[in-house]
């Protein structure tokens, strides 16, 4: 008798995404987060390491900053036809980014600096009882860049500036095999890889008139090849020689990003930034997993996915208060990648909208405070059984709220003795 | 500041709330209590060849039945077997239900194959009549034949129909007794099997008709019931008569040498490797041939016989493991003329027509819902239960959304359909 089991798996780096188009999470500077995600054209410190290398040779400050969110994501999903919603068990997960930015010299105009930062990770647990366990139970996706980063400045015009990006990431999803064991429990296949990655960061700015700034920032894809991953089956004992423990590789890639912003400053307390990101999404066609050891029932899988590309629009801006605090507002609208037929819960994706605030305590220019609030609603997005990929029908609906903090020191106070005693100075 | 506070505790409070709302649910126009289920095996909850509490708690009636009570429908009752092994009787021998279990054959090989478990107990205790907990809304009686509707005898002849110790004098009466609103009929298949598994005599599609008119006369005349009767299936296409390869005659050259002495002149010929059985025809010279690619065996073939005791080979098959062409042709014709009578019945008697057939004729290229398939094949295709027959509880809940699907389109109803992965699949080892 010979048991023939369809099994599938998508090993990529996806995540719940309750925060971003794919399973890009759009958080890497406080900042800039209660500002819609805008920055590209507005280099306000260190973090313009990741959001324009060109921008930080325009910052003004050495800086350390130091960012972590909390993303508190729920989603649910409703059956097609039998009207039953399952609740994702919504952990919250925690994304953060480090900035340090640095030039002894402040008539130089060249800055180093160095981010560390997750651009790409999440995590969702449906639980191993939901009506789309065999298509996937839980995935949970961490990836870390680090991108030491020049920036050169030109005439106190033009900044270009280059960063290279190492990158780490590890992913583990489980799903639920439609084979049950005498206990009344059901088979599962655990997949887990670890790989790294490298890619580039530039960005040039240009200061056009002292109210306005424009600048862009590619961000290149990055492929990993994870080749030492494992598969790690639970089936009955009649499975085992069918579904054996094996290694397996796989190629992931996540996808390149080609950011605008223009900055507008009609008065110096006021700065109004509109960003425009295209990711390229187009990148993440299909999934291949290659086990290492196959069966006659475990050979090696082809997914489609079939992801476009995509834009976000974002708009923020920042009032300067009095000289110790900064109010920070935004919005923006993130299109979604996923054609009709290829939505699945690892990515339940739909166009989302959000609402940012936040807000900067300026203490004594020693350091920053910024604290940061998302609000993430995301469109309500149905499939059909008869046209998704893996035939599970429903409608899928998300929201997220994502509260971030951040400390940023100003490291050239310490340089302050030195600025004094040049000779130049006034 | 503290504005922004309030604000933000609001809105974290409405991330809490549920983000769906289940889409409104409507029984319509259709009468929903009481229901009562009329049908063979299938419909009393008969699968892994026994009657057993699994399966009847599964059945597609008690499906429908489930699903019917989020719109008001009455609790549905069913005569429940107990908790055991499970209970049938073949060749007046107790039996218990099939699991599925490592078996070793004549030749010490080890292989996973459904095996029936002990007799218990509670497989006596399943024979004991359970009238006293009726009357039933599930009127499915194993192995019922349209003929055996109005057959006084039935008790005697029916060991499932006697123990739902039903008071009236037969089936008949006691579905019309039930007063049905709503009612689901889904009849014949048993008058084909009985014939080809059982040797029952064979039953022309005018027989059918003229046994399921009165049933259909009786029920209709409440024109304020409604009524939905299913196709059948090519039963001919069940595991059961597909799982065992007509070539799994398997010979090296020594034994195909002997074979072929043996048989000589009789237009058989045997070669080393996969060979066509020899099986059984009265109307072969010798009463013997080799079985055609086209005929099919049964899966009750006993494949110890074959393995160690050259059944098949030396010994032919008997006629009753086989499928042979004139039968396949007659249950064909039976198939697709029951299914023209049950058209033109349900037409002339105001019946929904709910077409089973077509669901069983996905099978072959798979159903697929929620990342799983469901298909024809023997244990693995999660559709039939281990009796090769029968549907498991998964193939139950399929058949039953789609009684709910054709409920809905004419009564206006939007009654939830059975998530067919909520149902517990086959159990292995």
């Amino acid at each position: 008798m010979v048991f023939r089991i369809v099994v599938y798996f998508s090993l990529l780096f996806i995540a719940n995404a309750a925060i971003a188009g794919g399973f890009q999470v759009a958080l890497q500077g406080v900042k800039q987060t209660g500002m819609g995600g805008t920055g590209v054209a507005n280099p306000l410190d260190a973090t313009a390491i990741y959001f324009n290398p060109g921008g930080l040779s325009f910052t003004q400050k050495n800086s350390l900053n130091l960012n972590a969110w909390i993303i508190l994501p729920k989603a649910q999903f409703r059956e097609q036809g039998t009207n039953n919603i399952y609740d994702m068990n919504a952990g919250a997960s925690f994304p953060f980014a480090g900035y340090w930015s640095w030039n002894t010299n402040p008539k130089q105009r060249w800055k180093l600096g160095v981010g560390v930062y997750t651009p790409y990770g999440s995590t969702a647990d449906w639980g191993n009882t939901w009506a789309g366990r065999y298509v996937l139970n839980k995935i949970q996706l961490r990836t870390i860049h680090v991108q030491p980063t020049f920036s050169y400045n030109i005439g106190n015009m033009v900044g270009i500036g280059a960063g290279f990006v190492y990158s780490r990431g590890s992913v583990e999803q489980s799903r639920v095999l439609p084979i049950m064991l005498n206990t009344g429990n059901e088979g599962q296949v655990n997949l887990s890889g670890k790989a790294g990655g490298y890619g580039f960061n530039v960005g040039a700015l240009v200061h056009i008139t002292p109210k306005l700034d424009i600048g862009a920032s590619y961000k290149s894809s990055i492929k990993y090849n994870a080749d030492n991953g494992s598969a790690k089956f639970t089936v009955p004992d009649a499975f085992i020689d069918s579904f054996p423990n094996s290694s397996i590789s796989t190629t992931l890639q996540i996808p390149w990003s080609l950011d605008m912003g223009i900055t507008y400053r009609p008065e110096p307390k006021l700065a109004i930034n509109l960003d425009v990101n295209f990711v390229g999404w187009k990148v993440y066609d299909e999934v291949n997993i290659d086990f290492a050891q196959n069966t006659a029932v475990l050979n090696d899988i082809t997914l489609p996915r079939n992801f476009k590309n995509a834009m976000t629009f974002r708009i923020g801006a920042s009032y300067d208060i009095d000289s110790s605090f900064t109010i920070r507002f935004g919005t923006y609208l993130d299109l979604n990648p996923v054609p009709d037929g290829f939505v699945s819960p690892e990515t339940p994706d739909a166009d989302r909208f959000a609402i940012t605030l936040g807000g900067t305590l300026h203490s004594g220019n020693r350091f920053d405070l910024d604290v940061s609030f998302t609000y993430l609603e995301s469109v309500r997005r149905q499939e059909l059984q008869s046209e998704n990929f893996a035939n599970l029908g429903g409608t899928y609906k998300g929201r997220a709220i994502t509260i971030g903090v951040a400390l940023a020191f100003d490291l050239a106070k310490k340089q302050k003795p030195v600025i004094i005693e040049n000779p130049t100075a006034p | 500041m503290r504005y922004w506070f309030v604000i933000i505790a609001l809105l974290v409070a409405g991330c809490g709330k549920d983000l769906l709302q289940p889409e409104p649910i409507d029984k319509g126009v259709l009468p929903v209590r009481p229901y009562v289920a009329i049908g063979g095996s299938e419909t009393a909850g008969y699968a892994d060849g026994a009657l057993h509490l699994q399966a009847q708690q599964y059945s597609y009636p008690a499906l429908i039945a489930q699903q019917l009570q989020l719109v008001g429908g009455g609790a549905f009752t069913q005569p429940l077997t107990v908790d055991s092994g499970g209970y049938a009787i073949a060749n007046g021998e107790l039996l218990s239900k099939l699991n599925l279990a490592y078996r070793v054959d004549c030749n010490n090989e080890e292989s996973l194959v459904p095996v029936r478990g002990p007799v218990d107990g509670g497989t006596l205790e399943s024979f004991t009549s359970v009238g006293q907990s009726g009357p039933y809304g599930n009127l499915g009686v194993p192995f019922i034949k349209t003929a055996d509707l109005n057959q006084l005898s039935l008790s005697s002849t029916n060991t499932y129909f006697r123990r739902m110790g039903i008071s009236q004098n037969t089936l008949l009466q006691g579905i019309v007794s039930r007063n049905p609103k709503l009612y689901t009929i889904w009849l014949g298949m048993e008058d084909i099997l009985g014939s080809i598994i059982n040797q029952s005599p064979e039953i022309a599609p005018i027989q059918f008709f003229n046994n399921l008119t009165p049933l259909l006369d009786s029920l209709a005349a409440d024109t304020t019931a409604a009524g939905f009767i299913a196709t059948i299936p090519d039963v001919t296409a069940f595991p059961f008569f597909n799982t065992i390869p007509y070539n799994a005659l398997e010979l090296d050259q020594g034994l195909a040498d002997v074979l072929n002495q043996l048989y000589a002149g009789s237009g058989m010929s045997f070669q080393a490797g996969p060979n066509p059985f020899v099986i059984e025809d009265p109307n072969a010279p010798g009463g013997k041939r080799q079985i055609k690619a086209t005929e099919k065996l049964m899966l009750t073939l006993p494949v110890d016989s074959v393995r160690c005791l050259f059944l098949g080979s030396l010994t032919p098959i008997s006629a009753r493991y086989v499928l042979d062409e004139t039968e396949l042709d007659f249950v064909r014709y039976q198939v697709l003329n029951f299914n023209m009578f049950i058209r033109d019945l349900a037409v002339d008697k105001g019946l929904h027509v709910v077409d089973i057939n077509a669901l069983y004729q996905r099978l072959p290229l798979g159903i697929q819902v929620n990342g799983m398939e469901l298909n024809d094949k023997f244990v693995n295709g999660a559709f039939f239960s281990l009796d090769g027959i029968n549907p498991s509880k998964r193939g139950a809940a399929l058949i039953a959304n789609e009684f709910i699907k054709v409920m809905n389109e004419n009564y206006r109803a939007s009654i939830p359909l059975v998530s067919v992965v909520a149902v517990p699949g086959i159990k292995f080892p």
